[in-house]
């Protein structure tokens, strides 16, 4: 229901996987001695480090080094925070054609909320979520319905498609544009009530 | 809708990556404050450098750290391209009307669920005293026990009680149904 960075994802980790690859195959390739016809530096008794205490010395290396760490933080922050599922939900659902007659307004979650209640009321089904995209003019209606594992999930499919989505639509007043349902099957027989005795 | 019906995001080895790189960032701004704030490097940092400068490529430390590497760049490249299961599978759903849905109505019912629906199924069945099941996209594995000594006839049972469920469900493509029996004495 919610979107994840999957392609964002695979594209850093082919880089990053690649960048690594060819560190460590060409490290061994040139231990090996493969790659002594094409450099001296690259002959397998050759030093390639040679030179380290030097450069850690050089007075521009703290500097340097705190330059690499920022852009570190920068990429390792911005990637983790590309991994919290986001929701993409519909702004303010606008109802007014022209504002100088008068403004209705509505909150997506309201409308969405009223709509997995009346999915709740389907036979089998204990539970239900719904999130509305895109806009008022162009809505896109998506379901997590979860049901016992009594249920038929087509019926309750068919049940949304048949019953709820036509009084969704009147609601909203426009056609949606694509809606999606997930069925989650759980054992839990019940929905959950609560009983305040006082 | 691809949203619903959608591959792994990798998001595990996300995680560990930027994490990784997280705590080398931390190390190489702690070094460089280090050395800015005592005038001199970390004598284990000085100690390394001045030790790897007379390694030679074939030095067995470094050639162990390489291939460290490339694997771990290997199985980074893995993860990536390996498109990975579907989470779900389709369920057939009704073609809407053009007023209430523009595009069409997609359904789709996580594995997870899959396997519920057939150890239910299974669990309906005489005989059957206990079942474990799991899915994919495409394939149901319904593992049970029974007190039966003779088993054929049970497992035929259960896989078309599983069918069953499956067409009554909608799943689409019909996933195929593999059903276990152990026999297990009951005390």
């Amino acid at each position: 229901m919610r979107i994840l960075a999957g392609g964002l994802n695979r594209a850093w980790l082919t880089v990053i996987g690649l960048v690594l690859l060819v560190l460590g195959v060409g490290w061994l390739l040139a231990a090996s001695g493969l790659l002594a016809s094409l450099h001296p530096a690259l002959d397998q008794e050759a030093a390639p480090m040679r030179g380290a205490s030097g450069v850690l010395d050089q007075p521009w290396m703290p500097a340097a080094m705190i330059v690499v760490a920022a852009l570190l933080i920068l990429a390792g922050l911005s990637w983790l925070v590309r991994q919290i599922p986001r929701k993409r939900q519909a702004p303010t659902l606008r109802f007014h054609e022209d504002a100088r007659q008068g403004v209705t307004l509505m909150e997506a979650p309201v409308f969405s909320d009223a709509v997995a209640h009346d999915v709740e009321e389907l036979e089998h089904v204990t539970a239900a979520r719904a999130l509305l995209r895109g806009s008022r003019s162009e809505p896109e209606l998506v379901l997590r319905v979860a049901v016992n594992e009594r249920a038929d999930a087509q019926e309750v499919v068919d049940a949304i498609s048949e019953r709820i989505l036509p009084r969704a639509v009147e609601a909203l007043g426009v056609p949606f544009t694509d809606v999606g349902i997930e069925i989650v099957v759980t054992r839990q027989s019940r929905k959950s009530d609560r009983v305040r005795v006082q | 809708m691809k949203a619903l019906r959608h591959r792994p995001a990798r998001v595990l080895p996300a995680v560990l990556v930027s994490i990784v790189m997280l705590a080398l960032a931390a190390a190489l701004l702690w070094a460089a404050i280090a050395r800015l704030a005592t005038g001199q490097w970390w004598s284990q940092l000085s100690r390394a450098a001045q030790s790897v400068e007379q390694a030679p490529w074939a030095a067995p430390g470094a050639m162990v750290a390489a291939a460290v590497v490339a694997i771990i760049g290997l199985l980074l490249i893995i993860w990536a391209l390996a498109p990975g299961a579907f989470t779900t599978a389709r369920v057939a759903s009704p073609e809407p009307e053009d007023a209430v849905v523009r595009g069409g109505v997609h359904a789709v019912i996580t594995t997870g669920g899959l396997a519920t629906l057939a150890s239910g199924a299974a669990h309906q069945i005489d005989g059957v005293s206990g079942v474990r099941s799991s899915a994919t996209a495409k394939s149901v594995l319904v593992s049970l026990t029974t007190p039966l000594r003779s088993r054929d006839s049970l497992v035929a049972e259960v896989r078309a009680a599983v069918e069953e469920r499956m067409r009554r469900s909608g799943v689409f493509p019909a996933p195929k149904i593999r059903v276990r029996a152990h026999t297990k004495e009951m005390s």
